[in-house]
């Protein structure tokens, strides 16, 4: 078994294997395999020393309190009986609004996304190469070099981002937050790297900027998804419409 | 999957090192691998309910790459010391051009591109160790290496073959 070729035992299995996490029969064929390759012995004993100075000196771990506080709060108000009841009332109320008609509901200033976006966004892309213009769809075939020219346009208001996902996790903004009015398109251009592989453009209109917690929260939710099945970022919220295009650069 | 605080403290004592070794790799020094660990631990804690339950030390590790990342691009580390930052085997003092030469070989390297040049030379990981910590092909990472070394070669002046990055 070679570190480089053939079948290489991967550094999660190690670092399981370091952290007594991998079940008997795992353990002792990977035991086995050490015993028969000493470059993976040497890899593996490394880790583990590596670990357990990890450990040595661990920091303690400080979690938010704001859930918990707030939890606590309401729980001291009211008493466990007082918030059972006040659960029933609340779902008794939100039942009642069900019933009426839904122009008679206001909340508020707030206007609902549907009625601002109508989930409509207009984008046009153009790959441009070497003087030559040509249309692009859903699938982009590029090269390094290559400019993407876009144009968005939207019959509602919103703030309009432009994101590059690569395969490896890295985002990146194309186009930081800017405000879009109706009709109004926003023009942009990226040049595109030397970066080879699969990578994925997402413009997104939202009725506030993301903020760059939202978008870590979307990619953690969406790292088991492959990229190229991952047509929207998940969980950014009502009221938020997004595009993707998937490019796919040739690598050298 | 919800776990409880004192669940999720077990999990912090039980695979926090292995993260935190990841973090070091990365990020090259103690106290941004421990503001990295800190930053994957809060974030997998607020999104707790998500995980399935499943693969924790992957899950974890997922979240510390992302972490380290984060904060390579924040606070650019290798911009301190250059040579150690690809070389920290060898401690010696450089002279001001080999320095440089190094400075300005890293500016012009993307975080991750810094990130994987000292998980390969620094630390000493297998490309296919390499492929699997960016969730990627052992092939991506071989040409990303050789993209890397190429542009190195022409910042630096040298002849192809007759340098190495690290």
């Amino acid at each position: 078994m070679s570190a480089e070729t053939g079948n290489p035992i991967s550094r999660l299995t190690l670092e399981r294997w370091a952290l007594g996490r991998l079940d008997e029969e795992q353990a002792r064929a990977l035991e086995r395999a050490m015993t028969r390759d000493q470059a993976l012995r040497r890899r593996a004993e490394c880790l583990r020393q590596e670990i357990e100075r990890a450990r040595q000196d661990l920091p303690p771990l400080v979690l938010p309190q704001e859930e918990e506080k707030s939890k606590g709060w309401l729980a001291e108000l009211l008493g466990p009986w007082r918030v059972q009841l006040a659960f029933g009332v609340g779902l008794a109320a939100l039942a009642l609004l069900a019933l009426l008609p839904p122009r008679e509901i206001v909340i508020g200033e707030k206007p609902s996304a549907e009625v601002v976006f109508r989930g409509a966004m207009d984008l046009q892309l153009h790959r441009i190469r070497q003087g030559e213009i040509s249309p692009q769809g859903a699938l982009v075939q590029a090269r390094e070099g290559d400019r993407l020219q876009y144009q968005v346009t939207s019959d509602g208001q919103g703030v309009l981002q432009v994101l590059n996902l690569q395969a490896d996790g890295q985002l990146l903004h194309y186009l930081q937050p800017r405000a879009l009015t109706p009709q109004q398109p926003i023009q942009g251009a990226v040049i595109l790297d030397d970066y080879a592989g699969m990578e994925r453009i997402f413009f997104v209109i939202s009725p506030r900027a993301l903020d760059r917690e939202q978008l870590q929260a979307a990619i953690q939710r969406a790292w088991n998804t492959p990229l190229a099945e991952l047509d929207a970022l998940p969980g950014l919220g009502a009221g938020v419409v997004q595009r993707s295009v998937l490019v796919v650069k040739e690598g050298e | 999957m919800s776990l409880t605080r004192p669940e999720f403290q077990q999990l912090y004592l039980a695979l926090g090192p292995a993260v935190r070794a990841r973090c070091r790799a990365i990020c090259g020094n103690e106290a941004d691998a421990d503001e990295a660990l800190q930053e994957t631990f809060i974030r997998a804690w607020k999104a707790r309910r998500r995980f399935d339950g499943r693969h924790p030390l992957a899950w974890l590790q997922t979240i510390g790459r992302n972490a380290s990342l984060d904060i390579l691009r924040r606070r650019r580390p290798w911009q301190q010391n250059p040579s150690l930052w690809l070389n920290p085997a060898d401690p010696r003092p450089r002279d001001p051009a080999a320095r440089a030469d190094a400075q300005r070989l890293l500016d012009g390297f993307k975080p991750d591109d810094a990130a994987l040049l000292r998980l390969r030379h620094a630390e000493g990981w297998r490309i296919h160790e390499i492929a699997e910590h960016f969730d990627t092909s052992p092939r991506t990472v071989r040409r990303r290496l050789k993209r890397l070394q190429r542009r190195a070669e022409a910042m630096l002046g040298v002849e192809e073959g007759s340098s190495h990055v690290s």
